[in-house]
């Protein structure tokens, strides 16, 4: 049986929409994961927020995002 | 968004944002996103002929490749797009955010940015739906001729 962890569609859609809502700057220039209406891990390293993702076992994938840290044009 | 990859197995989905972007013409996926979540062999890909050029006028090495992209709403959702995007070598020269420029996006869908509809000027809708009312390439003019003198 595949024991690895999905993606929720709804839960991605209110983790959004919930992340639409709140104050991020502290987290400026991180990647964050969202999972269930909370920020649950942070690194300038995705890879590094995807390892501790994987050390807490969630039941379905969070939401990744990236805060920009300035002016998004390049 | 959701991307996976490859495109169409629903392998590695990795839940993220993506900004739209009318001002480039190609979609711009991260390198930490393709290489880390995706798993996409970057370095084997084939580097494309013309580098990439943003605003800043810096010419970037870029690869390309087809992924896959779910855009989940409910029962609107869209479904496992087989999605090209391109992504840049340099790693000190990621877009913030990956970019969702206009091919082949704007050719197929209709995107729209409705504000100004509450007190709230804060407040908008954005709406998303498939281009299905287009006009033969005949009707199309361009906005005006160009006359260059020799």
């Amino acid at each position: 049986m595949d024991t690895k962890p999905k993606v929720d569609e709804n839960k991605v859609v209110n983790d959004s929409q919930w992340l639409a809502g709140q104050s991020l700057i502290e987290y400026k220039g991180q990647w964050i994961a969202v999972f269930n209406k909370s920020i649950v891990a942070k690194d300038v390293s995705l890879k590094s927020v995807m390892d501790a993702v994987r050390e807490l076992a969630l039941s379905y994938i969070p939401l990744y995002i990236r805060v920009p840290e300035g002016a998004i044009i390049q | 968004m959701i991307f996976s990859y490859p495109p169409g197995s629903g392998d590695n989905p990795f839940p993220s944002e993506i900004l739209i972007d009318s001002g480039a013409d190609y979609s711009i996926l991260r390198y930490d996103i393709a290489k880390d979540a995706l798993g996409i062999p970057v370095e084997t890909l084939p580097k494309t002929s013309s580098p990439a050029t943003g605003i800043s006028g810096k010419r970037l090495q870029t690869v390309e490749t087809n992924i896959g992209l779910t855009i989940p709403y409910g029962a609107r959702s869209i479904e496992n797009l087989h999605f090209p995007v391109k992504i840049i070598l340099d790693k000190n020269s990621q877009p913030q955010i990956s970019l969702l420029g206009r091919v082949p996006f704007f050719h197929d869908f209709r995107i729209d940015f409705r504000m100004g509809y509450t007190d709230d000027k804060s407040l908008g809708k954005f709406v998303l739906y498939h281009e299905d009312k287009k006009r033969k390439a005949v009707n199309y003019k361009k906005p005006f001729d160009v006359h260059i003198k020799k």
